[in-house]
């Protein structure tokens, strides 16, 4: 007798949901392009460290627009389960209000370059690799599609220093999770990028930091790693 | 090509459409279909009901309404009756509902739901949101999904199938699961249904379900007779054997459908779709005339287990 799979949790099928993606992302272009724009001009017209408050504030701003509207209205409209995705997404709301107004210490070069790495990334590079896969033209999607959202957010955290930062990147890597495990049960051909990009930006931080740590000193990297400080 | 080429040969298409589209109708109509008695009370009902699992969770989308609309429909054109749907399916309820609003051929509807939930209170809340949903104010039958708070709900669903708000009651398991449990409450004799997954690969409900189902005059609602799709994979192209005629079966859904439904004590099976043809070749599996016999079952189960 067959047993429950993984995919015998999936409560819709795979086009319905990209229907659903795809229906939201059109409807919201004009939120995706203002928030893309906005945070692509405070990066780059802005000193490091304002950048990265302002950042903070418009990703507060993304996730209350993408918990409320895509997961809790939209989402959840064909699984109940993304009402709790909803409230992850909302939990970050303060959490990110938090960081835009206190100060930051930056983290080390390399760690800041991740900020502009995955704002081009997003920016730049995705839009093709999306071209490539699904043969059509798709905006990067930044607070109206959770995987590019999540990955800003992510690379936003990266390049700080913040005594427990793991506790913030809790909610942006369980996103990452839950919509990379969405995404292969609905056979989507990019659900591997948000786990790629995330182990490559850290994968750059932990290697710029282990660098770093080798000219200071060998002995402090490992706890500079769990610390965060210097 | 000009405006009135294009204007009648989209008014000619649409005949033709319509003309294919209702011909399986026809042809069933003048066909006997297979009808089986529910044991409670001897009503008898279609033998292919309709599932909703996924395939009815859409959300909010009208142009998938639509499609999905058109499906009950076909479905109620070709004889169907028992119509399955659970608070568990997401939006499900809600999409049977309005396309229940928008039809007009729904009258033969056997409306059956489920409460999911361990809580007494939230159970009644579910069967109420049901009702509203489906906009019925009785259901033909409510089942414990899965058994979940079996007991509680069990007594609640009784309570209310005295008050006349429903007339049959039932639980339900899926995938194998539970069915020790649903032997002890099918003993216990306080249900109507039972539903649990039954198909020519997942058959060990012949062993000890379905005979004791038959024992106790319970009804069986038969689930994943597709085993959700799997069986299609699993024979590929393989084509469907030379006597396939022979047993009413012109395609692999009308093979595994009639495998199920001749077990004599299976009530109905629910095979849910999305689309309309899928629906249509469904729903002609429920012509009585060459219905498979015992022995013709054992040949098409020897005839799956070779080609897969």
């Amino acid at each position: 007798m067959s047993n429950y799979e993984l995919e015998n949790f999936l409560l819709f099928s795979a086009d319905v949901y990209k229907r659903l993606v795809f229906t939201f992302n059109n409807d919201n272009i004009a939120i995706s392009i203002a928030a893309t724009g906005l945070l692509a001009f405070v990066t780059l017209s802005t000193r490091p460290a304002t950048a990265i408050k302002l950042c903070f504030a418009i990703l507060a701003a993304s996730w209350a627009w993408l918990g409320w509207r895509f997961y809790i209205i939209e989402f959840a409209s064909i699984n109940w389960f993304a009402t709790y995705m909803g409230v992850l997404c909302l939990l970050q709301i303060p959490m990110f209000i938090a960081l835009s107004i206190k100060n930051i210490e930056l983290g080390y070069k390399i760690e800041q370059s991740l900020l502009y790495i995955t704002l081009s990334y997003l920016i730049l590079v995705r839009p093709i690799i999306l071209y490539l896969v699904y043969g059509s033209f798709t905006f990067p999607g930044l607070a109206v599609s959770p995987i590019p959202t999540v990955l800003f957010a992510i690379g936003i955290l990266f390049s700080i220093r913040q005594q427990y930062r793991w506790l913030f990147l809790l909610i942006p890597i369980s996103l990452m999770i839950l919509e990379s495990i969405t995404l292969y049960l609905v056979q989507d051909e990019m659900w591997t990028e948000g786990i790629v990009i995330t182990a490559l930006m850290m994968m750059l931080a932990t290697y710029g930091r282990y660098n770093i740590c080798r000219l200071k000193d060998k002995t402090s990297f490992l706890p500079l790693v769990l610390t965060q400080r210097k | 090509m000009s405006f009135s080429n294009a204007k009648r040969q989209f008014v000619l298409g649409s005949l033709a459409a319509a003309a294919v589209s209702s011909f399986p109708a026809l042809s069933l109509s003048s066909n006997p279909l297979l009808r089986k008695p529910i044991p409670a009370s001897s009503e008898t009902i279609s033998a292919i009901g309709m599932g909703s699992w996924i395939t009815f969770n859409i959300g909010r989308d009208e142009y998938l309404q639509e499609k999905r609309t058109q499906v009950l429909s076909t479905f109620f054109d070709m004889g169907g009756e028992l119509v399955d749907s659970s608070p568990m399916y997401g939006s499900s309820e809600q999409v049977i509902g309005n396309a229940l609003r928008r039809l007009t051929n729904d009258d033969s509807l056997f409306s059956a739901s489920k409460v999911w939930t361990s809580s007494p209170n939230q159970a009644r809340n579910q069967f109420q949101t049901s009702r509203q949903l489906w906009d019925q104010r009785q259901f033909d039958l409510i089942q414990v999904h899965n058994l979940v708070g079996c007991e509680n709900q069990l007594a609640l669903l009784k309570e209310l199938k005295q008050d006349n708000l429903i007339r049959y009651i039932g639980v339900t398991t899926s995938h194998g699961r539970r069915h020790s449990q649903i032997v002890k409450i099918m003993k216990r004799n306080e249900v109507e249904f039972v539903q649990f997954t039954y198909n020519i690969m997942d058959n060990q409900a012949q062993a000890q379900l379905l005979p004791l189902a038959g024992d106790l005059g319970i009804a069986v609602i038969a689930n994943r007779p597709f085993r959700g799709g799997h069986l299609f994979k699993r024979i590929r192209q393989a084509p469907l054997p030379d006597w396939a005629v022979e047993v009413g079966c012109s395609n692999w859904a009308q093979f595994f459908l009639r495998f199920v439904i001749s077990h004599p004590n299976v009530t109905c099976a629910i095979p849910a779709t999305s689309r309309v043809d899928h629906m249509q070749q469904n729903m002609q599996a429920l012509q009585l005339q060459n219905m498979p016999t015992a022995s013709q079952r054992k040949l098409m189960l020897q005839y799956f287990r070779k080609v897969i």
